[in-house]
C-alpha cells in the first residue's frame, strides 16, 4: 500500500526544524537542511514528498532554492513546497508563488494548521504513483 | 392468473436481464421475445400478448413509435416503455400512448409496480 | 464464465466495433445524421449494458460520450477530430475493461473511468466524498494560480508541483476519480521530461584531432528556446476558464450542492490541458537537422585533403526538423557513410576525368519530410558500389557461402554490405574505422525505429538513405493477444491482418509456411516465440474466432521479407508514447519499448523484426 511521506524541512533556525519535527514526526519522516545548497544535496540522492521551506537563509534562500529546484530537468523540480515565512506581505506571497511555491503559511505557524496543511499538502498517494 | 408478456429489445443482454426479473416476479407467466418493433408487431398478431415491456432506444422504429402503432390496435393492452433518458416531449407522447415509463436500468420494484398495475387493469377488462 | 457476463463481452465487442465504424466515417462526413444516430445508439446500448452489469466505471464513461454526442446533434457540440478522439478513447478503454473481464472472468474491481468527456454528474451514492473545506478550496485555487504564472525557467516544474497537490488535496478529500484524473495526466507529464536518453553510439575510432573535436557530445540538457514557450502561453486560456470555475465554486460554497461535478469538470481540463501541453512539449523537443548536418562540412573538408580527393558538400533541406533524440543520434551514421562515401565511392581525380566528370566529387546530404518520416539521404557522384566486388569480398570474408552467392538475386548483393564483419576496406585505414561497419550504421538508425535504404548506379554514384520516424514519441500500435498476455506491435510493421484457416498451414522442413498473395512465408507462433503457454496443437478450435481459423499478424521480418505471426486475438489501435526498455531489459531482444495504457498498466510493445532475428526465424540479415 502507500508509505510513509517523507517531508524536508529546510530552515536554518534548529529551534524552528525542532518544533516542526516534534508536530510532524509520528507521521511523517523528517528531513532536515539548513538552507538552500543543502536541500539540493539532500534531494538529489533522495526525494521527498513535501518540502517546508523558510525564505531568509544563509548560502542559498529559500526563493533561490525554489526557482533553481523547479528549473531543473528531473522528477525532483515538482516536489510540491510549502513555504512558511515570517513575511506575509501580498508581494511576499507573489514573490513566493512565483518562485514555485504552492502554499504560504506565515511564522509562527499553530501545530493544528501545520498538521492540516501538511496533511493536505502530501495526502497517502496511491502505490505506484508519481511520488 | 398467469399472462403472456412480450419484451421488446434489441439487446440480447438486456431481454435476459428483463427475463431474469419476470421470473422471480411472475415465474408463471409464459415470455416471447422480440429484438426490433417488426418482430414485435408479427409476435403480437401471432400470439397475441397481454403485456409489452418495450425499449425505447431501437434502430428502426423506436419503442415510442411501436408503442403509438400497439395503441391503435390494442388501446386496452399494458405497455412499459423503458428508457434510460427521460424528456418531456418523449413521456407526453408516451402518455398519449397509453405507455406506462419505466427507467433503465430496470429494477425490481419499478417493474413489479408496472405488472401490479397491468394485471389490475387486466382483470377489470 | 456465466451466461449474463459472455452476453455482455460479445454484444459490447460488437457495439464497439459499430460506434468505432461509425466515428471513423462521421469523421469523414459528420454531417451523415443517419451514422451519428447509429453512433449515438450504440454508447447508449453500451451504457444500458454496463447498467446491467452494475459496472459502474464503464456506465458513467459511456454516459459521458452519449452526452457529447448528444450536444452534437442537438447542434451544440461541433463534431471534430477532437470530439471523435475523445470518444474513440472512451470505447479503447471499454476494449482493455472487455478484455480484463474475459481474461479475469470477472469485473475489474478497480475500474476507474478514463476522463470523461463532458460534464458529468457522478452517481449518487456510489462514492463518499467529503464536502471540500474553505481552506481546501483555498489550497486548490492556490494551484491554479501556480499554474497561471507566465512561463519561465520554472513552468515545468511548478506544473508538475501543482498537479500533485491537485491530486493530493482531491484525493484526501475523496474524490478518488478526480485524482485519478491528474495521476493519468501527471504520468504523461513524466514521460514527456524523462531525460531524453540518447542512444549508445558506436564507439568511436582512434582519428585523427579534427575529427575529434568537431565530435563532440550532444547536448544532454533541453535548452528550450522562449520562442518555443510562446505556443504553450496559448493555452493559458484554458487555464483561466479554470479559474473562473473554481473561483464560481468558491462563492456559491454554500449552495454548491454537486461539488463533484464541477470540481470533475475542472479535472477534466487539467487533463486536457496537460494534453495540449504535452503536445507544446514535443515541439520543444523537435530539432531542425541543421543541428547535426552543420557538423560536416568541416570535417568533409579534413578527410578531403588527407584522402587527397576533391570533393565538395552540399546541404539541403537543413531545417527540416525531427525529434532531438533522433538528431543527435544520427551524427555517427551520417558521417561513417560519409567516410566511406570518399573513401571508396570517390573514384581518384584520374578515374573521374576519364569519366567525364567534374574532378571536384560532391556529396549531397539532403534531408526531407515524408509524411510522417523525416528522411536523410547521402548521396554522392562517385562510382557506385560494385556488385561483384561486393560479392568478392562477402565470399572472402566466408559471410556466405559460394553456393547461396550463386543464388543470390543480384537485387540482394548490395545488401551483404550490412553484414556484420563486412568492411568495404581493402586495408582497414583509418578513415572508415576499425569493426565500424554499414550493420553498426544499420542498427544505429533502425534503433530509432527506422530503416536503411541503398541504392546504387554504377558509374554514377551512391544514394544512402535513412527513413526515420519525425517523433520517437508516439506511435500507433496495434494490441494483441497471445498466451493469455496482451501486447502491443507499431502499426508500421503490421503489413496486414488475416484469418485463416488452419489447413493453409503448411509444414516446411522443420517449421511452418503459408502462401499469401503467392508467396511462401514462413507462419510463427506469437506465444511460441515469446515463450509464453500454448495452445495445444494448431489445428484446436481457437475460441476467438469459433472455428478453426486462426488470427495472424503479417508482419515485417526483416529484409523486405514478411512473416505470419499467430496471435489468439486482435484488440484496438492506440497512439502510445513509447518508452525504450530500462535496466536489466534494455537490451532484450524483440521488445521496442513499454507504454502506459489509459488505465494505467504497463503495455510491452513488440519489435516483430527483431523478436524474428533473434529467435532465427526471420530472414537473415540479406
Amino acid at each position: 500500500m502507500s508509505r510513509t511521506q517523507r517531508i524536508l524541512i529546510v530552515d536554518d533556525a534548529s529551534l524552528v526544524r525542532l518544533y516542526y519535527r516534534n508536530i510532524l514526526a509520528p507521521r511523517f519522516e523528517i528531513e532536515e537542511a539548513l538552507n538552500g545548497l543543502e536541500a539540493l544535496e539532500k534531494l538529489h540522492s533522495q526525494p521527498v514528498d513535501l518540502l517546508i521551506v523558510d525564505i531568509n537563509m544563509p548560502k542559498m534562500d529559500g526563493l533561490s532554492f525554489l526557482k533553481t529546484l523547479r528549473a531543473l530537468p528531473a522528477d525532483i523540480a515538482s516536489i510540491p513546497a510549502l513555504v512558511i515565512s515570517t513575511e506575509a506581505a501580498p508581494a511576499d506571497l507573489a514573490a513566493a508563488r512565483q518562485a514555485g511555491a504552492n502554499f504560504h503559511l506565515r511564522k509562527p505557524v499553530q501545530p493544528e494548521t501545520l498538521l492540516r496543511y501538511v496533511t493536505m499538502l502530501c495526502a497517502a498517494t496511491p502505490a505506484g504513483s508519481t511520488p | 392468473m398467469t399472462y403472456k408478456i412480450l419484451i421488446v429489445d434489441d439487446s440480447k443482454l438486456a431481454r435476459m436481464s428483463v427475463a431474469k426479473l419476470l421470473s422471480g416476479l411472475r415465474p408463471g407467466w409464459t415470455r416471447l421475445e422480440a429484438a426490433n418493433a417488426d418482430e414485435a408487431v408479427k409476435i403480437v398478431t401471432d400470439s397475441e400478448p397481454d403485456v409489452v415491456l418495450l425499449d425505447f432506444n431501437m434502430p428502426g422504429r423506436d419503442g415510442l413509435d411501436l408503442a403509438e402503432e400497439l395503441h391503435k390496435h390494442r388501446p386496452s393492452m399494458p405497455v412499459a416503455l423503458i428508457s434510460a433518458n427521460v424528456q418531456v416531449e418523449i413521456v407526453n407522447r408516451a402518455g398519449n400512448a397509453g405507455a406506462t415509463f419505466l427507467p433503465k436500468p430496470l429494477v425490481e420494484e419499478a417493474l413489479a409496480t408496472f405488472l401490479t398495475d397491468a394485471e389490475r387493469r387486466l382483470a377489470a377488462a | 464464465m456465466n451466461e449474463f457476463l459472455e452476453q455482455f463481452l460479445i454484444e459490447s465487442r460488437e457495439l464497439v466495433e459499430q460506434a468505432t465504424a461509425d466515428l471513423l466515417a462521421l469523421e469523414h462526413a459528420p454531417e451523415n445524421r443517419a451514422v451519428l444516430d447509429s453512433a449515438f445508439r450504440a454508447f447508449h446500448t453500451l451504457k444500458g449494458a454496463a447498467g446491467i452489469m452494475d459496472f459502474t466505471a464503464m456506465a458513467r464513461s459511456t454516459h459521458a460520450v452519449e452526452d457529447l454526442l448528444a450536444a452534437v446533434r442537438a447542434g451544440a457540440q461541433e463534431l471534430n477530430a477532437g470530439t471523435v478522439n475523445q470518444c474513440l478513447a472512451c470505447l479503447d478503454q471499454i476494449t482493455i475493461w472487455l478484455d480484463r473481464i474475459e481474461a479475469e472472468d470477472a469485473l475489474p474491481e478497480d475500474a476507474e473511468a478514463a476522463p470523461p468527456v463532458a460534464n458529468e454528474p457522478p452517481p449518487a451514492a456510489t462514492q463518499a466524498a467529503s464536502a471540500l473545506p474553505a481552506d481546501a478550496i483555498e489550497v486548490l485555487r492556490e494551484q491554479l494560480a501556480l499554474i497561471a504564472l507566465p512561463p519561465d525557467a520554472g513552468f515545468f516544474g511548478r506544473l508538475g508541483a501543482a498537479g500533485k497537490v491537485c491530486r493530493n488535496v482531491l484525493s484526501h478529500f475523496d474524490y478518488h476519480p478526480e485524482a485519478a484524473d491528474i495521476e493519468t495526466a501527471l504520468n504523461l507529464l513524466k514521460a514527456a521530461f524523462a531525460p531524453a536518453e540518447v542512444p549508445p553510439t558506436t564507439p568511436a575510432p582512434t582519428t585523427p584531432a579534427a575529427e575529434a573535436d568537431a565530435a563532440s557530445a550532444p547536448a544532454r540538457s533541453l535548452r528550450v528556446d522562449v520562442a518555443r514557450i510562446e505556443d504553450i502561453v496559448n493555452l493559458t486560456g484554458e487555464l483561466i476558464v479554470a479559474k473562473n470555475a473554481l473561483t464560481h465554486i468558491v462563492q456559491t460554497l454554500d449552495n454548491q450542492q454537486n461539488l463533484g461535478h464541477d470540481l470533475q469538470a475542472l479535472s477534466t481540463r487539467f487533463n486536457r490541458l496537460t494534453t495540449g501541453l504535452l503536445r507544446a512539449v514535443l515541439a520543444t523537443r523537435v530539432l531542425p537537422l541543421q543541428r547535426v548536418f552543420q557538423r560536416f562540412p568541416r570535417l568533409l573538408r579534413e578527410i578531403a585533403t588527407r584522402l587527397d580527393k576533391p570533393v565538395r558538400l552540399v546541404i539541403i533541406g537543413e531545417a527540416t526538423e525531427a525529434d532531438k533524440v533522433i538528431v543527435e543520434a544520427l551524427f555517427e551514421p551520417i558521417l561513417h557513410v560519409l567516410r566511406n562515401a570518399i573513401d571508396h565511392g570517390i573514384e581518384p581525380g584520374a578515374q573521374r576525368l576519364a569519366a567525364a566528370k567534374p574532378a571536384t566529387a560532391s556529396i549531397t546530404l539532403r534531408g526531407r519530410r515524408d509524411g510522417d518520416q523525416v528522411v536523410v539521404e547521402i548521396e554522392d557522384d562517385g562510382n557506385g558500389i560494385d556488385p561483384a566486388a561486393i560479392l568478392e569480398t562477402a565470399l572472402r570474408r566466408r559471410l556466405i557461402t559460394p553456393d547461396a552467392a550463386a543464388q543470390l538475386p543480384e537485387a540482394e548483393i548490395l545488401n551483404l554490405i550490412f553484414l556484420p564483419g563486412f568492411s568495404t576496406a581493402r586495408e582497414v585505414s583509418d578513415i572508415s574505422g576499425r569493426g565500424v561497419g554499414m550493420d553498426a550504421v544499420r542498427a544505429a538508425v533502425e534503433r530509432l525505429g527506422g530503416r536503411v535504404l541503398l541504392h546504387s548506379r554504377p558509374g554514377t554514384g551512391t544514394t544512402v538513405s535513412f527513413l526515420l520516424p519525425f517523433t520517437v514519441m508516439m506511435t500507433r500500435v496495434l494490441t494483441l493477444h497471445a498466451g493469455g498476455q496482451v501486447f502491443g506491435v507499431p502499426l508500421d510493421e503490421v503489413a496486414e491482418t488475416v484469418k485463416l484457416p488452419a489447413d493453409r498451414i503448411l509444414p516446411v522442413g522443420g517449421t511452418e509456411a503459408i502462401i499469401l498473395h503467392g508467396r511462401t512465408i514462413p507462419f510463427l507462433r506469437l506465444d511460441q516465440l515469446l515463450g509464453l503457454p500454448q495452445q495445444l496443437g494448431l489445428a484446436a478450435e481457437n475460441p476467438a474466432t469459433g472455428s478453426d481459423m486462426l488470427n495472424a499478424a503479417i508482419v515485417q521480418a526483416g529484409g523486405g521479407e514478411l512473416a505470419a505471426l499467430q496471435v489468439d486475438r486482435f484488440g484496438s489501435q492506440l497512439d502510445v508514447i513509447l518508452k525504450p526498455m530500462e535496466g536489466l531489459l534494455a537490451g532484450m531482444p524483440g521488445v521496442a519499448g513499454s507504454t502506459l495504457t489509459g488505465d494505467g498498466r504497463v503495455l510491452i510493445v513488440l519489435e516483430p523484426r527483431d523478436l524474428l532475428r533473434s529467435s532465427g526465424s526471420g530472414h537473415a540479415n540479406a
